[in-house]
């Protein structure tokens, strides 16, 4: 008889545990939709302008090229190529980018022909100036981060998920961040960063989002404001292309060399 | 929810408007009102204003009867949008829309209409992708899109979107494939090519603004074809069409930006060549006047251009750089090269490069011992790093176990040295007419060399031989002597020898140290010997709370010929500092010593450069020399010091220099 309460007990016990989803759970699942749906590109190729603005207003331009090659089981490689400002025209930036292992980086300065390897532990130190720092830009991996889901809101008239996420690596510049991922496409629509003291350090908004070849959804935009020191930086991303037949080939060294 | 933008030519309704916000961009401003109109469920219309005068386009809400301005004011303060003001409507005579379909009626007529040549409809899904794979060998742009129609989901394969004249070129081809029944569609909003500036919407100026713009049906279901694990996308209800102020259909700035469908950013780099120039003034002061009397001052100014050029998809690249130096005092120093003339062609998985081109090799900072291809450009830049355009044919592999490079060089690049004005030499003029070769063919030797280098995981490694004619020259010495026999100047010569030299490279990173190694051997300048670089770098991201790196070189240089005045780096340490501000100017600066243990000489270098504008840099170096002893002011005193091999610096010890360069880029 005990037995059979006992039994009883654990079932229902057991059975309630699995009906309340974690929000633990719950944000790793809307992370993995996030990622799901942006599987399947294959490559791309895009330009990217970067303004950057400090509290006075003044304004600096820096434009470059990107490739980006969908690598299976792993992270994206990419390379970059600046077109401006001209005094780092031709410099290029080739990342193959991990799940989890730190990212494998080479800069290509043009002036010298050298392509060196950098060390990319640390990827919390700013991209080119900007407010942007390497880890934002980088190809985000569902494994980088541990979830919790906090709430529903709307952000911006859309209906959304607040997500709360912890950067697993501990030479990341945030302690935490705040995400909203809206319901109808899962696409970020906002993210807040907190630095290593606590405080809210930057805002990154999204907007412009369009759907290429029927499926991938990317926005024009992205505005990263740092509250702290009031500067921003903005992308305008442009003539983005899918599937355009790039190769293993196209990201080597050789390759890095080859693009100015 | 209201239709955007809707209203008559002129506005009778409503009187007066809230002013939201005022932009320069016609961009953000249509941007800006698609979100507000989002969020306020309220017309916004867009209206051009001049103040002060700038041309400005203003964001202007109606003020609606019926809605508590108190009410408006708080949701306006819930978007961040504080100080808003009234202004009279009726007083406004032109408005600018957003409306595709006038827009697209008032587009000139220089832009045609672009449509799909849809090839078939297909219930299978895989038989759609059979189609569109096979067609793709044939035509630049192919896609498919599904859409429901009598209750079934079909697959349509498509061609295009092409211009109208292109339309009939096109379904030939197909009817030459076996497709006779293409039919065309115009292209969907989001595909059209916009005329390529925001001028030509906003210039046309007053028309009719209404409707909502293309919002797909709600029963259409996507379904993507391409890509591994298709997903299924169903848009339940149009509301989710609209989503973000990027919905397609009603946005202008949405459809500039779709412009360029067919252009890659490289194929627009295809197609013209490129020019890339900079010019450079460079003033160096120097703290002594030189051992033969040199000046303290020296001018001088460079030009380099480039011409780039990628064709076939990048396949084929072609680059010329020259170069041009102009010294105000020493005309040694002034001199042209070609830096680089080169074709480029690029296989799978091999590359053949031809013409003038250069060359690095290696992982060190304080020396480069590895890499020895190009001649050092020696008048330009005391520290070696400038190089003179070498003639080559180089063709690379890339294959599983590494590339494996082989260099062909026809013809022999001398070395350079500073006339009687200047600085940074030794007191005895080089008299390159007497150069001496090893070789029976001279300069116009063939020369070869071989490079295979690997990466696995952090380890990088390279392994390379070259065998020809060594571009570091021996000297001989040749004294001059006066009528009375006195020993009264010198003459360097320089020595060519044929060499062989096996150079090893090596990287190793670990965390945030990058350690390094280079070591070569080498034959046929004397004795073989061998030297070697060894040492590490590490950075630190983020000093002290800042955004600045910090990062540190430390390196130890060994030759084993040490003893011989020959050797420099035969016993030395270095050690390097580099500050990056990470800011927008790029500015770092970088300090470095190297410290010779055996004759306890020091070189100190320092070099600061920073972006200013976005056209200029300035670039500031100092190079110290310190704890040599400086040599006795005659002949004989300046040979001992040639010949000691306990004084390495000693002619520079007067040679501190400062150096400011300022290059303008255009």
């Amino acid at each position: 008889m005990i037995r059979i309460i006992s039994a009883f007990l654990l079932l229902s016990i057991s059975c309630a545990y699995v009906q309340a989803e974690s929000a633990e759970e719950k944000g790793l699942a809307i992370a993995h939709e996030v990622d799901a749906r942006d599987n399947g590109f294959v490559d791309t190729k895009v330009e990217l302008e970067m303004v950057l603005r400090d509290v006075s207003g003044n304004q600096n331009a820096r434009s470059m090229r990107l490739r980006i090659l969908e690598v299976p089981e792993d992270g994206d490689k990419s390379l970059t190529v600046f077109d401006s400002p001209p005094d780092i025209r031709g410099t290029g930036l080739l990342t193959f980018s991990h799940k989890v292992a730190s990212d494998d980086q080479w800069l290509n300065l043009p002036a010298l022909k050298r392509v060196k390897r950098i060390a990319s532990k640390n990827k919390s130190g700013p991209f080119v100036g900007s407010e942007f720092a390497f880890e934002d830009l980088a190809s985000q991996e569902v494994e980088k981060y541990t979830y919790r889901f906090v709430r529903e809101e709307d952000f911006d008239g859309q209906a959304c998920f607040v997500i709360e996420r912890v950067p697993v690596d501990r030479y990341s510049g945030y302690t935490r961040q705040v995400a909203w991922v809206d319901k109808a496409e899962y696409r970020y629509q906002k993210i807040d960063y907190y630095d290593r003291k606590g405080s809210l350090l930057k805002t990154l908004t999204s907007t412009g989002y369009q759907k290429y070849n029927g499926a991938f959804w990317r926005a024009d935009s992205m505005y990263m404001v740092n509250h702290q020191t009031g500067k921003s930086t903005e992308l305008l991303w442009r003539n983005y292309e899918f599937d355009t037949g790039l190769k293993d080939g196209d990201f080597t060294k050789n390759s890095l060399q080859r693009m100015r | 929810m209201l239709p955007f933008l809707m209203g008559s030519t002129i506005e009778l309704e409503a009187a007066q408007g809230w002013v939201l916000g005022s932009f320069s961009e016609y961009e953000r401003a249509v941007d800006e009102a698609a979100r507000l109109n989002h969020a306020l469920q309220t017309e916004i219309k867009i209206i051009p204003a001049e103040t002060g005068g700038r041309q400005l386009l203003r964001l202007v809400a109606p003020v609606l009867s019926g809605v508590d301005s108190q009410d408006f004011k708080r949701q306006l303060g819930n978007l961040g949008i504080g100080n808003v003001w009234l202004i009279q409507l009726s007083d406004q005579q032109f408005e600018v829309s957003v409306d595709r379909s006038v827009a697209e009626r008032a587009i000139p007529t220089a832009t045609a209409s672009l449509y799909y040549l849809i090839v078939g409809s297909f219930l299978d899904v895989s038989e759609a992708v059979d189609v569109e794979r096979r067609l793709d060998r044939h035509f630049s742009r192919v896609s498919s899109e599904s859409v429901l129609a009598k209750g079934k989901v079909f697959h349509r394969v498509r061609v295009g979107p092409l211009a109208e004249s292109d339309l009939d070129l096109a379904r030939q081809q197909l009817a030459d494939l076996d497709y006779s029944d293409s039919w065309r569609q115009l292209a969907k909003p989001g595909d059209v090519i916009a005329p390529e500036t925001v001028d030509d919407y906003t210039s046309i100026g007053r028309y009719a603004s209404g409707g909502r713009g293309a919002i797909p049906e709600r029963e259409e279901i996507e379904i993507p074809v391409r890509g591994p694990p298709p997903k299924k996308r169903i848009s339940a209800d149009g509301e989710s069409n609209l989503s973000g102020s990027g919905a397609a259909g009603f946005n202008l700035a949405v459809l500039r930006r779709a412009s360029a469908v067919f252009k890659s950013p490289d194929d627009r780099a295809d197609s013209a060549g490129r020019w890339n120039s900079d010019f450079s003034g460079e003033y160096r002061g120097f703290e002594k006047n030189g051992l033969a009397g040199q000046g303290k001052h020296h001018l001088a100014f460079s030009f380099q251009t480039e011409y780039y050029r990628s064709m076939n998809d990048g396949n084929d690249i072609f680059a010329f750089v020259p170069f041009i130096r102009w010294d105000d005092n020493d005309n040694d120093r002034s001199h042209f090269d070609i830096r680089e003339l080169t074709w480029v062609h690029v296989g799978d998985g091999w590359e053949l490069r031809s013409g003038i081109r250069k060359v690095f090799w290696g992982v060190t900072e304080s020396q480069h011992l590895v890499d020895i291809i190009n001649q050092t450009d020696n008048v330009e830049n005391p520290d070696g790093e400038e190089k003179l355009g070498q003639p080559m044919i180089n063709l690379s592999l890339t294959r599983d176990w590494g590339v494996l490079d082989f260099y062909v060089l026809p013809g022999f690049r001398e070395r350079e040295y500073h006339g009687r004005e200047g600085r940074l030499r030794i007191p005895f003029l080089v008299n390159e007419d007497l150069a001496v070769f090893a070789s029976g063919a001279k300069t116009a030797r063939t020369d070869f060399a071989v490079r295979w280098s690997h990466y696995i995981g952090e380890l990088e490694l390279g392994l390379s031989h070259f065998s020809g004619t060594s571009r570091a020259p021996r000297f001989q010495f040749l004294p001059i002597f006066d009528a009375n026999g006195t020993f009264v100047d010198g003459t360097l010569i320089p020595v060519y020898d044929v060499i062989d030299q096996t150079g090893l490279d090596a990287q190793y990173l670990v965390g945030d140290w990058l350690w390094k190694l280079e070591a070569i051997s080498r034959s046929g300048q004397g004795d073989r010997y061998t030297a070697a670089t060894f040492g590490f770098e590490k950075s630190f991201v983020g000093v002290f709370d800042t955004r600045v790196d910090l990062g540190i070189v430390t390196e130890y240089l060994f030759d084993d010929r040490h003893g011989e005045a020959n050797a420099i780096g035969d016993d030395d340490v270095a050690l390097g500092v580099r500050l990056t501000a990470n800011n927008v100017a790029d500015s770092s600066a970088l300090i470095v010593w190297v410290w010779d243990r055996d004759t306890d000489e020091m070189l100190t270098t320092l070099e600061a450069s920073t972006r200013i504008g976005s056209h200029w840099k300035l670039v500031l170096e100092a190079t110290i020399f310190s704890h040599g002893d400086r040599p006795a002011d005659s002949a004989p005193g300046y040979l001992f010091v040639l010949m000691d091999s306990k004084s390495e610096l000693g002619f520079f010890q007067d040679e501190d220099f400062l150096k400011l360069e300022l290059t303008r880029y255009f």
